[in-house]
């Protein structure tokens, strides 16, 4: 049981998807103009990336070696799909306004990185607590950058006014602009914070395969 | 061996697919049900708010759109305790981010009775505020964009910036929407047959008691202006101008217009009955139409010596220009060939 | 004619794909640290999106559309242009080892860059024709190109600036890249 805490907290901080790893930015910085937003794409993609790993783990003896990226890609796209259909049915509101960020939940790295190095060779509780626990870690990041957007952007939180109503909004945040920034500075927070924390210990650079090549070990670090 | 490997392994990702397939197959058949009924219900919603006295909506096929890329998805007749109230058309066209969805009301007595934004995928806190209900573009009477249009008469000029506020940083979304709501209100008025009186040959030749068909066509020689049809103004019996009905290619689409000639060469009136060029329809506003009047036919007819061109739309109204300005040639010189 | 200049114009600049979009950030981050990389990269990203757009426009319309199984289309498409790009990779590497060690490399990266992914939902859901598809999809894939050239050349500077501590590495990439979004902002009068 502190086994699976340990590995469902992992995802949370010390390797969180967005912060850390740095894969499945697109989607955090597109749909986090509102915090609704956020939370839909935050549960949207932890539900795709928890029955992901859950069904790739229980397959995972039954699935060969060499065709093991097109399987991990079929079953990422039914589950993305059943996701895209069930929030056409009951969240209209909100498929809308994230377009085509629910379907391209398929390429998300986050997804496949995580089957791929994680769940293809763990055991199904092992998965489930990582699928989680990198979903909620990629969600509370999305809210981080929804709230501080959202509320200089639109002066409102979750639709609800907050602002005084002298407070003039600042379209920039909700602009694409104003998303990046946005991101650079939690980024520059949290990197500040880790540093501190390791206090020199530098931890072994996560190696993900969907963004660069894999002789590309940063090569800027200097 | 490495065959039989090839085919067994084919035959696992085939059975992953079909496995894959099949569940999809039976959630979509569950959800593609809600989402119809939901559509519905949208719709419906939308409808009752463009005309919240209406009893019932049915649909009609009587209103079409004359613009190949604004689609009307959905043409309703709103039925009252008393008869019809008018029509309400489910529209799409192009807006900024892609393809916006309106529901346009409009009553029997010539006015918009209400717009209802369905889908609007313009930029999040900019365009995207044409669909905010919490957006006001006028504060003080919590007016949304949208519900500016509500109680607009249909022969307003619909022009962004004039008679319609426009979302802070969105004009294109502004335009495109006015734009959208104006084809509507022009094919429902035409539909329901009201603003007649200020239309046709009559209103450009309003010296003349009577207006018969022309004998003789007139002819145009610029090439691509092709004459509709030539009607002749009299009074008293006497032949006081003539009036053509043109349409030629402009920016993108076509032009159509009216335009009355008297006899001693000077324009009575223009109409521009119908321009299906992108955004091109802000010419239509009577204000464009209006300067030709009491120009003579032999003046420079150009945009930028008489003639100002309307804002965000100058290739059209330099298309326009130039089809009066040979529709009016064309007249001037079937007057003065005479056995019309 | 008009019609195509419009939406190549809107997809290459007014709504770039990564600088107005938000989409493919992962291989603008990862792969701009060199400015030959970034056009490498940007010349897989075209030719692989322009034969994606190829492909899965008919299958859509052709195949989906008839027979009523519009909702295969994120399974369909995924696969077919996975399928592609191995495809692409095998004849590359068998027929023009030349063009191969250009942008070969690049194409296991490319399966799941969601710019491919996004252009072909994209022509679904504007119900482009096959020209427009097309078009739009050079369109877009150019943005792309780009945009990672233009982050490219920054960090070529970068790489020299004094920067404080706290920006280093990725925030600082982030940064540069709002400036620039800024700037795009600024095409967004191009189209009336």
């Amino acid at each position: 049981m502190k086994r699976l805490f340990g590995v469902f907290v992992n995802g949370l901080i010390v390797e969180n998807p967005l912060f850390v790893i740095m894969i499945g930015l697109c989607s955090a910085m597109a749909v986090t103009t509102t915090v609704a937003n956020g939370i839909g794409m935050g549960v949207a993609l932890t539900f795709v990336l928890v029955m992901s790993e859950l069904i790739i783990s229980l397959f995972r003896n039954l699935i060969p070696e060499s065709i093991r990226m097109p399987i991990f890609l079929i079953v990422i796209a039914a589950f993305t799909t059943i996701m895209d259909l069930e929030m056409k049915a009951y969240f209209p509101a909100l498929s809308k306004s994230m377009g085509v960020f629910i379907p391209l939940v398929v390429v998300n790295c986050i997804v496949m990185g995580r089957v791929e190095a994680f769940s293809s060779k763990q055991p199904v509780g092992d998965a489930v607590a990582d699928g989680l626990g990198m979903g909620i870690g990629y969600t509370w990041v999305l809210l981080a950058l929804a709230v501080v957007r959202e509320l200089l952007g639109n002066g409102t939180l979750l639709g609800f006014q907050i602002m005084p109503s002298s407070f003039e909004p600042m379209i920039f945040f909700i602009l694409p602009p104003g998303g990046f920034l946005v991101f650079a500075l939690w980024m520059a927070a949290s990197n500040d914070l880790r540093r501190k924390l390791l206090a020199g210990r530098k931890p072994a650079p996560t190696q993900d395969s969907c963004c660069t090549l894999p002789d590309n070990s940063s090569a800027e670090k200097a | 061996m490495k065959r039989w490997q090839m085919i067994k392994l084919g035959l696992i990702l085939a059975m992953y697919t079909i496995v894959g397939c099949v569940g999809l197959a039976v959630v979509y058949n569950s959800t593609s049900k809600i989402i119809a009924q939901r559509q519905e219900a949208d719709l419906q919603a939308g409808l009752h708010e463009v005309f919240p006295k209406a009893t019932g909506f049915t649909p009609t096929d009587k209103v079409k759109s004359a613009n190949p890329k604004v689609i009307f998805d959905a043409v309703y007749t709103a039925n009252g305790p008393s008869g019809a109230l008018g029509i309400a058309v489910k529209v799409q066209g192009a807006s900024y981010g892609g393809l916006t969805t309106l529901i346009v009301g409009v009553s029997t007595d010539g006015t918009i009775t209400g717009v209802k934004v369905l889908e609007n995928k313009d930029t999040p806190g900019l365009g995207a505020n044409a669909a905010n209900p919490t957006y006001y573009v006028d504060k003080a009477t919590r007016t949304t964009f949208a519900g500016q249009f509500a109680g607009k008469k249909l022969t307003d000029p619909f022009v962004v910036k004039k008679d319609v506020i426009a979302v802070t940083s969105a004009t294109i979304t502004s335009r495109s929407i006015t734009n959208l709501v104006q084809i509507v209100g022009k094919a429902a008025s035409d539909a329901l047959g009201i603003g007649g009186s200020s239309q046709g040959p009559q209103a450009v030749l309003p010296s003349a008691d009577t207006v018969r068909t022309s004998s003789k066509p007139a002819t145009s020689s610029v090439p691509g202006v092709s004459i509709l049809e030539t009607l002749v103004g009299t009074k008293a019996g006497a032949i006081v101008g003539a009036s053509a009905k043109a349409k030629a290619t402009s920016y993108d689409g076509d032009v159509t217009v009216l335009v009355g000639v008297s006899t001693d060469g000077t324009i009575l009136g223009v109409q521009i009955l119908e321009c299906t060029d992108s955004l091109g329809s802000s010419i239509l506003v009577p204000e464009f139409a209006q300067q030709f009047v009491g120009k003579k036919v032999d003046a420079a007819l150009k945009i930028g010596s008489g003639i100002t061109a309307v804002t965000g739309a100058t290739r059209s109204s330099n298309g326009a220009t130039q089809l009066v300005k040979a529709t009016a040639d064309a007249l001037v010189k079937a007057l003065a060939g005479g056995g019309l | 004619m008009s019609d195509l200049i419009k939406i190549f114009v809107a997809a290459f600049l007014i709504n770039n794909i990564i600088l107005m979009r938000f989409i493919a950030l992962c291989s603008y981050i990862g792969m701009t640290s060199d400015v030959g990389q970034s056009v490498g990269m940007g010349l897989a990203v075209t030719f692989v999106t322009v034969m994606a757009s190829a492909v899965t426009w008919p299958i859509y319309y052709w195949i989906l559309k008839p027979n009523g199984l519009e909702f295969l289309e994120i399974l369909v498409f995924i696969v077919v242009i996975a399928a592609l790009v191995q495809l692409v990779e095998f004849y590359l590497r068998k027929s023009v080892p030349t063009l191969y060690h250009a942008m070969g490399i690049y194409l296991p990266l490319i399966t799941t860059n969601c710019a491919i992914l996004a252009v072909t939902f994209d022509q679904i859901t504007s119900n482009y024709n096959f020209v427009q598809s097309i078009v739009f999809a050079v369109a877009v894939s150019l943005g792309y190109l780009l945009a990672m050239l233009l982050l490219a050349g920054v960090r070529q500077r970068l790489k020299n600036s004094p920067i404080p501590s706290f920006m280093l590495d990725t925030p600082i990439l982030y940064l540069t890249t709002s400036i620039i979004a800024v700037a795009f902002m600024g095409f967004a009068g191009l189209i009336k």
